[in-house]
């Protein structure tokens, strides 16, 4: 009994969350997933803890945030095509007038919406939202997008929100407002778990037979860092080592077939986060500047160094071939490395 | 069996090892992840307590005590979902339990009850068919829809079959609009026992259940058992949902025999309201019973407020209009339920 009694308390004690609801009601979105990805031949959950940290860093990004019984275990399901990763899928429920709104977004791994099924909605509005205009209107929504379809309160439409009659007005300000909480939210609770899938979306489209990743770690050892030292120098090139993560591509038969880095680079009060690709031979096949809010000219000059490899950065002329030659030389550290052993 | 995965869920919860983290799902972790942080992937769990006291119109009182595990693990393998495993044993403490459910040895007693322990695969990605294996509510009626374990809201599985789960295989699925659960089990309830029968079919068709409307057919047919022995039953059901606003209706009817001779009739009303946050819910409902020609009638009131996270205040009044056999217990009684779920 007194085990039993401190088994209970040890469980008490490292329990982080609560839920209302006995796990007997969960059910995976079935229907909705393949309503948004009719192409998916699978998908999977990934379930991870929406904390009041998470609660906390939405409502600085929005006059509202999560309600104390929005946090808990949730699940990010991605819909894939055989090894193809179709993007992101989270359901999050919104109290609406009639009861709980439950809405399924079907999102892009830049957080942009593609669609959206409404996995419960007992409002006769339902219909409204469910328009095509208004579908057309959500289509490629970011954060900024649909948070400019809100007033500033956030509780009403905007005069540029979605073509809705005043009647459904109340249900799509609902709508809006889970979109935003579901973006805010996927980042607060699933970004390391964002960027290993735009690596692994990367590796798909610029290594065929790209199947998995295996990450490199510890990424800036002692070898890459006096690497480092010799080609870029001490003074660093603006790229934030302590966030870099960098993995291994590998086909079926856990084959290398290249490497992909993500990162961030600084260059006064401007961050860009990149995201780059490069084969077995240390050529790049891609770098990229995810999202869509990166200055045009930065993203282009960074897309200038497709195709380069390290001799072509023997004589660097600016901070970005700089911040490029750093990312080579990081892989190419553990490159050599591996081909040592 | 019931340890295994109390101890690995509870060892799952300290913090991880040093080292990087590793999604053992998407990735090919260069190092592979340890039993322990697979184990940790997709994982769900919390430990659910609740008291319940029952007070009839007598004076006399009763009283339930639970504590259990409530389990939730979804298994993957490469980039799919493979199974789902849901687990929730509950030591179930009974004080002055009068009359006694079978599944209690005494009016004094202490038990583990399962309410839902099983594994559900997925044999086609789509979600369309699925196999069930283990402890699981018969598919019939409300109930497949609408969980009622460890509530004081039930519909009608203890008055028909006189048990809400049981051990067996279902094969389950949703269709494009339709969702279905057909079901072998053991008919012996909380334990898995082998008394001689050839078991139960049980089974349910119906529209999806998030829609503002929902319908279903369902069926038992099959030999229970129970401490009186091998008790045939069959029944056949229709079940409706219909929500309106802020309220729902409901109803379910189910006719058919037990022993292939009493010949039992039930249906049930429900009109409930819930606020729109659902920390509120009301309901009424009035069950109808004919057996044999006797008839018996019930009305239920209740609400479950939920003034926290994790707690649950609920109570229901339950008046016997019109007694289905004599002597059968008081004509009113009053059950509070809290509950703790962390």
């Amino acid at each position: 009994m007194t085990r039993l009694l401190s088994l209970i308390l040890l469980a008490a004690a490292l329990c982080s969350s609560v839920h209302a609801q006995a796990f007997c009601a969960l059910r995976d979105p079935n229907r909705q997933i393949y309503k948004l990805f009719p192409k998916a031949t699978s998908y999977r959950s990934i379930v991870r803890t929406v904390d009041k940290d998470a609660r906390l860093q939405v409502g600085t990004r929005l006059p509202f945030t999560l309600h104390f019984n929005e946090l808990g275990r949730h699940t990010l399901y991605i819909p894939m095509r055989g090894d193809e990763i179709l993007g992101l899928v989270h359901v999050r429920s919104e109290a609406g007038r009639w009861g709980l709104v439950e809405v399924a977004w079907g999102l892009d791994l830049d957080l942009r919406v593609l669609n959206f099924e409404f996995q419960r909605c007992r409002d006769r509005q339902r219909k409204a939202l469910e328009a095509p205009d208004v579908r057309t209107k959500l289509a490629g929504a970011g954060f900024s997008s649909l948070r400019a379809m809100l007033t500033e309160r956030g509780d009403a439409l905007a005069p540029a929100g979605l073509p809705v009659d005043a009647a459904a007005a109340d249900l799509a300000v609902t709508l809006i407002r889970n979109g935003l909480k579901t973006i805010a939210a996927t980042e607060a609770a699933w970004m390391k778990d964002l960027i290993q899938l735009r690596a692994m979306a990367l590796a798909n489209r610029t290594m065929p037979g790209a199947h998995a990743l295996a990450e490199i770690s510890p990424l800036h050892d002692g070898p890459c860092l006096a690497l480092l030292a010799e080609r870029v120098g001490e003074a660093g090139t603006g790229i934030q080592r302590p966030s870099s993560v960098a993995w291994q591509v590998l086909d079926k038969e856990r084959r290398p077939l290249g490497s992909v880095i993500s990162t961030a680079w600084k260059q006064d009060k401007m961050v860009v986060e990149l995201i780059c690709a490069v084969d077995r031979e240390g050529k790049i096949l891609q770098l990229e500047t995810p999202g869509p809010w990166h200055p045009p000219e930065v993203q282009q000059l960074f897309k200038q160094q497709v195709n380069k490899s390290r001799p072509d950065f023997k004589e660097c002329s600016g901070p970005v071939e700089l911040a490029t030659l750093e990312l080579l030389t990081t892989l190419e550290s553990h490159r050599l490395a591996e081909s040592d052993t | 069996m019931i340890l295994l995965p109390i101890t690995l869920t509870l060892a799952a919860s300290l913090p991880p090892q040093a080292g990087p983290e590793q999604d053992p799902i998407l990735l090919a972790p260069a190092t592979g992840p340890s039993w322990l942080e697979a184990w940790k992937e997709n994982l769900r769990w919390k430990l659910d307590v609740s008291a319940r006291g029952i007070f009839d119109d007598s004076g006399y009182q009763k009283s339930l005590g639970f504590f259990g595990l409530d389990l939730h693990k979804v298994f993957t393998s490469g980039n799919r979902d493979v199974a789902t495993l849901l687990f929730q044993p509950y030591m179930t403490r009974a004080n002055d339990l009068v009359p006694t459910p079978p599944v209690f040895d005494g009016p004094d007693d202490w038990e583990l009850i399962w309410r839902i322990a099983n594994v559900n695969f997925k044999l086609q990605q789509e979600g369309a068919l699925n196999l069930r294996i283990g402890h699981f509510e018969l598919p019939y009626g409300l109930e497949q829809t609408i969980n009622t374990n460890g509530t004081l809201r039930d519909y009608t599985h203890g008055g028909n079959f006189g048990l809400k789960a049981d051990w067996g295989a279902t094969v389950n699925g949703d269709l494009d609009t339709l969702e279905y659960e057909f079901a072998w089990s053991l008919g012996s309830g909380n334990e898995v026992r082998d008394d001689g029968g050839s078991g139960v079919l049980s089974g349910r068709l119906g529209t999806p259940r998030d829609g503002a409307e929902v319908f279903g057919v369902s069926f038992v047919d099959g030999e229970f058992q129970t401490p009186g022995g091998i008790v045939p039953r069959t029944r056949f059901g229709l079940d409706a949902q219909v929500y309106r606003g802020p309220m729902g209706f409901f109803a379910e009817f189910s006719t058919g025999e037990d022993n292939d001779t009493d010949d039992i009739t039930r249906a049930l009303g429900e009109v409930n309201w819930r606020n729109s946050q659902e920390t509120i819910l009301t309901w009424v409902q009035v069950v109808a019973t004919d057996k044999n020609r006797n008839s018996g009638l019930n009305s239920l009131m209740g609400v479950r407020w939920e003034p926290a996270i994790g707690w649950s205040l609920s109570t229901q009044y339950l008046q016997v209009l019109e007694p289905l056999e004599q002597g059968g217990g008081h004509p009113g009684s009053l059950t509070l339920q809290l509950r703790y779920r962390f």
